[in-house]
């Protein structure tokens, strides 16, 4: 049984009473019975102190009238060390309520007094909001390292990903190039197909491997945001679209100029996904257009990429930013699904929003804040 | 003639496909292989199995493996660096990695350059190409009998 409880013990608040006169320590202790904490004596500063570096508390009842070093002394010495700095003090004085400006030199929130003779009830909720104070800040701690660990855990298992995941990958292409290239004539149309299909499902396999790392980097990449022109940055990703097969057949269009703050390496992997994405889902169209926009919602600023290409079943919409999730084949048009998935995580990290409207066959039209 | 190219690697696939990428690109006689990082230190420090070999021919370039049984790629890097004999010896590390942390730790270590190893062979042919065009013919390094 006792083995039970002492850990229970151990995870109980602390609280510091500090009195030179053994009956104000026995009062205190009466008073504060009914809490659940664990209530340390010091009968001096200097075992005040002591007690300080031994344990966390979650206050001390600082006596102020006590011979050789008094309450205000013991606080002094407290708030020096970075150690015991954070711990509230409840000075208990029988000075006249308005000589209490002395106290406010202990900076806010960490200081509070009481008068004596004590009212049993205030020093039951005085205490008690500290002991409250305490066990949330402890909880918030807590969650915090556990957060930490996750997020080290996740780093480990994104490394293991990009080394382990992908080494295989690499004799699975080569060694089916190898037999396409040295056994060639003596395989037929069958078996070259085959083989040309387990080259594409490796390519296919790196490629998913260099999505999701690229999206998991993003959630965690630091992040510079300064002002920073949209349209500008969106014009060099046009030009470089521009060169590609059939991509000049597209009409594209912009606003003048749009200044936003952002970070300009992560808003512009934002810009090359959506206009990619439009060139990719237009340029078959007879005549396509794609349109860089900004309209406005609520008085904020909302900017869109609109395409008139193939578009989306409005069913689907709540699918479209989830990674790896496709709306279309491969064989209509190439992708993994990652695109839409990066730039809503980059767009919530500034602080906006995304969301995507479309008709099949029409077009689409993906909108995002940027605050 | 001494091999003037050293492969570190532990993975035999890789090996048999850098063999044959080399071999496509006819280098395949520069290529010496060490299968772990002390053997490659052997290797280059003529200790070991390799004590009977001339200590003043070191190979042009080093392909280093990262991740490796034993001594890790990053060990065997900072090995080279601190021997004096290996100080200035050009090392390529060629990794499945894309890890920010890999190239930043590898460079500061005094990698010469960091080659993530792609998945298509291909892309792989012409990566061993420009590096045997570099660092065998376009490259030049003092001569080892040469003090500095």
């Amino acid at each position: 049984m006792a083995k039970a409880i002492a850990p229970m013990n151990a995870a109980r608040p602390k609280v510091l009473l500090v009195d030179d006169v053994d009956a104000n320590l026995v009062a205190f202790e009466a008073q504060l019975s009914k809490l659940d904490c664990e209530l340390i004596r010091a009968r001096s500063g200097n075992e005040a102190l002591r007690a300080l570096l031994k344990h966390s508390f979650a206050v001390m009842l600082l006596d102020v009238q006590m011979p050789e070093m008094d309450g205000y002394e013991v606080a002094r010495y407290a708030r020096e060390n970075p150690q015991t700095r954070d711990v509230p003090i409840i000075f208990v004085t029988a000075m006249h309520q308005t000589e209490t400006n002395a106290l406010k030199g202990y900076g806010a929130g960490a200081v509070d007094f009481l008068f004596k003779p004590t009212n049993p009830e205030v020093l039951l909720s005085k205490v008690s909001i500290f002991l409250e104070l305490h066990v949330s800040r402890q909880k918030l701690a807590d969650a915090l390292e556990a957060h930490k660990n996750t997020l080290a855990e996740l780093e480990a298992f994104n490394y293991s990903v990009s080394h382990d995941l992908r080494a295989p990958l690499r004799p699975l292409d080569g060694f089916s190039q190898a037999l396409l290239e040295d056994y060639g004539d003596q395989l037929d149309g069958k078996a070259k197909d085959y083989l040309n299909r387990i080259r594409a499902a490796a390519n296919r396999m790196s490629q998913l491997i260099d999505d999701l790392l690229q999206l998991s980097r993003m959630g965690r990449a630091e992040m510079a945001a300064r002002p920073t022109d949209l349209v500008a940055l969106a014009n060099t990703v046009v030009e470089e679209l521009r060169r590609t097969d059939g991509g000049d057949r597209v009409q594209y269009r912009c606003i003048a100029e749009a200044t936003v703050v952002a970070d300009g390496r992560l808003l512009r992997i934002v810009l090359e996904n959506l206009l990619r994405n439009a060139w990719k889902f237009s340029h078959k169209k007879p005549q396509p257009h794609v349109e860089l926009g900004c309209s406005e919602r609520d008085g904020q600023k909302v900017f869109f990429v609109r395409d008139n290409g193939a578009g989306f079943n409005p069913a689907h919409v709540n699918k479209l930013f989830q990674p790896f999730q496709r709306l279309h084949t491969d064989a209509e048009f190439e992708g993994t699904g990652i695109g839409l998935a990066i730039v809503q995580r980059i767009i919530k990290r500034h602080g906006g929003t995304t969301w995507a409207e479309g008709v099949p066959d029409e077009g689409a039209t993906i909108y995002f804040t940027l605050p | 003639m001494s091999k003037r190219m050293l492969l570190v690697e532990d993975n035999p696939d890789d090996v048999e496909l850098t063999i044959r990428a080399l071999q496509k690109n006819r280098l395949d006689n520069e290529l010496v292989v060490c299968l772990d990082g002390e053997d490659a230190l052997a290797f280059l420090f003529c200790e070991g199995r390799h004590a009977q070999r001339d200590p003043t021919e070191l190979p042009e370039i080093v392909l280093l493996d990262l991740k490796l049984p034993g001594l890790t790629g990053l060990e065997v890097l900072r090995r080279i660096r601190s021997d004096h004999r290996t100080r200035s010896l050009p090392v390529v590390i060629l990794t499945s990695s894309s890890q920010d942390r890999d190239m930043v730790e590898s460079y500061a270590l005094g990698a010469n350059s960091y080659v993530q190893k792609p998945v298509n062979f291909s892309d792989f042919l012409e990566a061993t190409r420009q590096l045997g065009l570099y660092w065998l013919e376009l490259n030049r390094r003092p001569s080892l009998k040469s003090k500095p």
